[in-house]
């Protein structure tokens, strides 16, 4: 009896949790939606979205399909995703790579990245033969999102046309100029999409009534998710 | 410390929240049947008799608390002996959780203690062929272990750069002393009842009682490291490490398998599952255990696409933990029942005041969350926008040395239109 | 000599002189308590027509003695097992571990102790027999050296074969204890159990304690061991590593 007793208190507290966070949810979305439909962007311009809280290493070059490259002492360059996507992106259940030899076009899609049923592809920084790939992430994909600029890498190319596609790659004040835009465009898709529709966004929300840029993404319905695809992840 | 008295200072009152708000009530209730414990005395408080002297406080906090503790051992071992330096993200909560559950053992045994004034008897009066002092003496070691290798994060909190160096120095023997205590510790929970052959029921008694707690001390650890990992997902926003867990997931199919193939041989063997075919109090709480707390958690995590998603990861270790939590309890209390010609059924009082333990222990876990880096962040994040030279030097080696090794199976990307 | 306690239920006729003679020895309140508890050390219980004694049975290879962390208990070599209050720590061991259900606790006061008979270790020390067994009257309980009794037992049992259950209780229970029980009907049915193993208890812990020492040393160097190994792995790995990155 006792034990029975003590594992109905166990469940009881966890049942008791799941109605709270529940609650939780539906008010904080509540608020959220009332802020929206007051109309202003500000509103939204939540402190999880400010770009001081996003990494921003100084000597990369960034794609805006927010990819980076790393131009190493080899010729070589190393590839891989930025922080603002990592953040948004959450947990990652897969990524498949290009194998070792194909060549990649700068803005074309060459990695994926699974996550439950959905897929998001990445275009490509630069024009090159893939020569290495990270061979850890198969193992750990969350490797990806703990490490983005470092152990995080996806693929190594020998790039192919380095001097044409440089200019069109962000880096230094450059790049800081462009996630702030980054930041200011979501802000405004957010919104709008909340605008329209109430339920894009499903538990996406801190204590405060505030938005998570932490797995965002994860939270997207599919349609919003596809959106967000098309706008962000752009060739 | 005073920064921390200043940022608390000028935050307003917290707001109050639901789980807030029982935690007050739990621990108004707990410190008033605190002062009815020390102020009557145990007879006045608890159900406990001559017939059944150890009862929810031994038989939960002690026994079940020492058990969740068990990830501590295991994650340490994994990460420092076996060196998967991948799951050193979760060592840190591991090893506080473990920390906190020895505490709240040492808190609940001066309740539990006629004489807990005398709690340090056991360090001088040595009695070597007791299993109790054997535990009594894991207990202290193996929670100044704990101290330590929590210590680095609070000297890193308060920059003390040679204290957190020395202990970093000692840190691989630690880990070994700590398994080994752990080990021992575990284990002599178990042989506490191997002296009670003609008392506990055969469904529990067996003379591999100290393996079989050792084993479920293990499957218990790994999987209280999953469900509070998501604990602290919903608490803290802390990203859930799936890809970490998962593996702990399939690493708990193979010990649960270990413990539950072990039991039902030892059972046969003793001929004591025939008592089965018409299980009746004992029989029934029997298969309730190992049903819904051994196989159904083996079921739901050997299959990969439930163990891959966090609800089929959370809800196959949470079963294991309230497996396990039985098997303590039934060994406690259920299986001793009929022996003692009593039933026992813990006081309001008992009940509370071990509410309020497990609440308190909630509470610190928080505030160390809060006050302590306990979940780093990546290296570079605080840094801002400038990348450290390092870190450019590091990624350039990289790519020179490592080996790199095509993906299996190396295909194109899916959805390359 | 190596005191013990023989008691006769065929010879016992319930006057409970045992049991106020214990409470006044031991200054215990006057009260009798129906069963054992920490203020009387001794009942005298009537079952089945007959009567039996309850008081700690002073067991050779004492269980109290061997689950105590901090040896309260201790088995004297004149016979009795006592206990010493102010080593306690109250965690109840002892209680939960006899296998004659005897100690109890003191679960009325703030910071209690056990109890139980001690076979009256005080009056034994100075050549006295204890309380109970001095002032029985008519010998059902009787003091001596265990050896000589387990030989007037036998004397008994041969003497009226039909009277008695032919078993000394006592004799070799849990290795034998130093109180000593005869009877004219099967023990079961006088409430004292019959499934003790002939083996001492506390063999059983010290089979898993005593491996303890192995755990350690084996335990220590198996995972010393495991840890050297990855640890050179990894470090061959960084030494290979940094001279490809020297070469490239
Ligand atoms: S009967 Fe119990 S209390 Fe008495 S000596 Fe034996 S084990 Fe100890
Ligand atoms: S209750 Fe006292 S005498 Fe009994 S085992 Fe514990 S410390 Fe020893
Ligand atoms: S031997 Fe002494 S303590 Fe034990 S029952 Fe007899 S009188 Fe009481």
């Amino acid at each position: 009896m006792v034990a029975i007793l003590v594992v109905f208190t166990i469940i009881l507290f966890v049942g008791a949790d799941l109605v709270v966070q529940w609650v939780r949810q539906r008010r904080a979305r509540t608020v959220l939606v009332a802020q929206a439909s007051r109309g202003s962007a500000a509103d939204l311009l939540l402190p999880t979205l400010q770009p001081e809280r996003f990494s921003l290493p100084g000597g990369l070059f960034f794609h805006r399909g927010h990819t980076w490259v790393n131009l190493l002492f080899s010729g070589q360059v190393k590839v891989g995703v930025d922080d603002f996507l990592q953040r948004l992106l959450g947990h990652v259940d897969a990524i498949t790579l290009p194998p070792i030899g194909v060549e990649v076009k700068q803005g074309q899609p060459f990695v994926a990245i699974r996550q439950g049923g959905r897929t998001a592809t990445l275009p490509a920084p630069v024009d090159g033969v893939v020569c290495a790939v990270n061979g850890e992430l198969a193992k750990a994909p969350g490797l990806l999102k703990r490490d983005p600029y470092t152990r995080g890498w996806l693929v190594a190319l020998r790039p192919t046309n380095l001097a044409a596609n440089l200019p069109q790659l962000r880096v230094g004040e450059n790049a800081l100029v462009w996630l702030k835009a980054e930041l200011a465009r979501l802000q405004e898709f957010l919104h709008i999409t909340l605008t329209i529709k109430r339920d894009a966004l499903v538990g996406a929300t801190a204590a405060d009534g505030g938005l998570l840029a932490d797995g965002l993404l994860e939270h997207l319905d599919d349609e919003t998710w596809a959106e967000f695809q098309a706008r962000f992840l752009r060739a | 410390m005073r920064k921390d008295a200043e940022a608390m200072n000028d935050t307003r009152w917290p707001e109050i929240t639901f789980w807030r708000l029982v935690f007050l009530v739990l621990a108004a209730t707990g410190t008033v049947v605190a002062i009815l414990r020390y102020s009557r005395g145990l007879g006045a408080t608890t159900n406990l008799s001559d017939q059944f002297p150890w009862g929810l406080w031994i038989g939960f906090d002690v026994l079940t608390g020492v058990g969740l503790a068990a990830g501590g051992f295991t994650i340490t071992a994994v990460v420092h002996l076996f060196n998967l330096k991948r799951f050193t993200p979760i060592v840190r909560p591991t090893v506080l959780t473990a920390f906190l559950g020895y505490v709240f053992v040492i808190l609940a045994l001066l309740f539990d203690l006629g004489q807990p004034h005398r709690i340090w008897h056991a360090i001088v009066m040595w009695n070597p062929r007791s299993v109790m002092f054997e535990v009594a003496w894991c207990v202290m070691l193996y929670t100044t272990v704990l101290a330590l290798e929590f210590s680095p994060i609070v000297f890193e909190r308060l920059n003390l750069e040679r204290p957190r160096r020395i202990v970093r120095a000692i840190s691989v023997p630690l880990v070994i002393v700590g398994v080994i205590l752990s080990t021992l510790h575990q284990s002599s929970l178990g042989s506490l009842y191997l002296i009670v052959p003609m008392k506990l029921h055969p469904l529990w008694y067996s003379p591999l009682l100290p393996v079989f707690f050792f084993v479920s001390a293990m499957a218990a650890g790994l999987a209280m490291v999953i469900v509070e990992s998501s604990l602290c997902q919903r608490a803290f926003n802390h990203h859930l490490e799936m890809d970490l867990l998962e593996p702990l997931g399939r690493a708990m199919v193979v010990v649960l398998s270990v413990y539950g193939i072990l039991r039902v041989q030892d059972l046969a063997r003793r001929g004591a599952l025939l008592g089965l075919r018409r299980p009746g109090y004992e029989g029934s709480m029997f298969l309730l255990e190992m049903g819904l707390g051994v196989l159904l958690p083996i079921i739901l995590l050997a299959i990969p696409r439930v163990r891959a998603r966090q609800p089929g990861l959370v809800t196959g270790a949470f079963l294991a933990i309230l497996g396990f939590v039985m098997h303590r309890l039934n060994v406690s209390v259920t299986g001793m029942e009929r022996a003692a010609g009593v039933a026992y059924f813990p006081s309001w009082m008992e009940i509370a005041l071990s509410l309020a333990l497990v609440a308190a222990g909630f509470a610190v876990f928080g505030l160390a969350v809060r006050y302590l880096p306990i979940f780093p962040e990546a290296p570079h994040r605080a840094s801002g926008v400038e990348a450290p030279a390092w870190l450019l030097a590091r990624s350039a080696s990289m790519v020179a040395g490592g080996s790199p090794e095509p993906l299996s199976p190396p295909s194109a990307p899916a959805g390359v239109k | 000599m190596k005191g013990a306690i023989l008691f006769d239920s065929t010879k016992c006729i319930g006057c409970e002189a045992c049991v106020a003679a214990c409470k006044e020895k031991h200054d215990l309140p006057a009260a009798i308590d129906p069963k054992l508890t920490a203020y009387t050390w001794t009942v005298v219980e009537q079952r089945n027509k007959a009567f039996v004694r309850r008081l700690c049975m002073h067991c050779e290879s004492p269980t109290c003695v061997s689950v105590c962390p901090v040896e309260a208990f201790r088995k004297e070599p004149s016979g009795p097992v006592v206990y010493d209050a102010s080593r306690c720590i109250g965690c109840r061991y002892c209680i939960m571990a006899c296998p004659f259900d005897v100690p109890k606790y003191q679960w009325d006061r703030t910071t209690p102790i056990v109890q139980k008979c001690n076979m009256c270790a005080d009056r034994i020390a100075v050549g006295k027999e204890p309380a109970c067994a001095a002032v029985c009257p008519t010998g059902a309980t009787i003091f001596g050296d265990r050896d000589q009794l387990i030989g007037e037992a036998r004397v008994r049992l041969k003497a009226a074969p039909t009277t008695y259950v032919p078993h000394i209780y006592g004799l070799e229970e849990v290795g034998g204890t130093s109180v000593l029980m005869l009877s004219s009907v099967p023990f079961p049915s006088l409430g004292i159990r019959p499934d003790l193993p002939v083996t001492p208890l506390p063999t059983l812990t010290w089979k898993a304690l005593s491996k303890v020492p192995d755990v350690v040393v084996v335990g220590g160097a198996l995972l010393y061991g495991i840890w050297w190994i990855t640890n050179r792995r990894i470090r061959v790995q960084e030494a290979l590593a940094q001279e490809a990155a020297k070469k490239g």
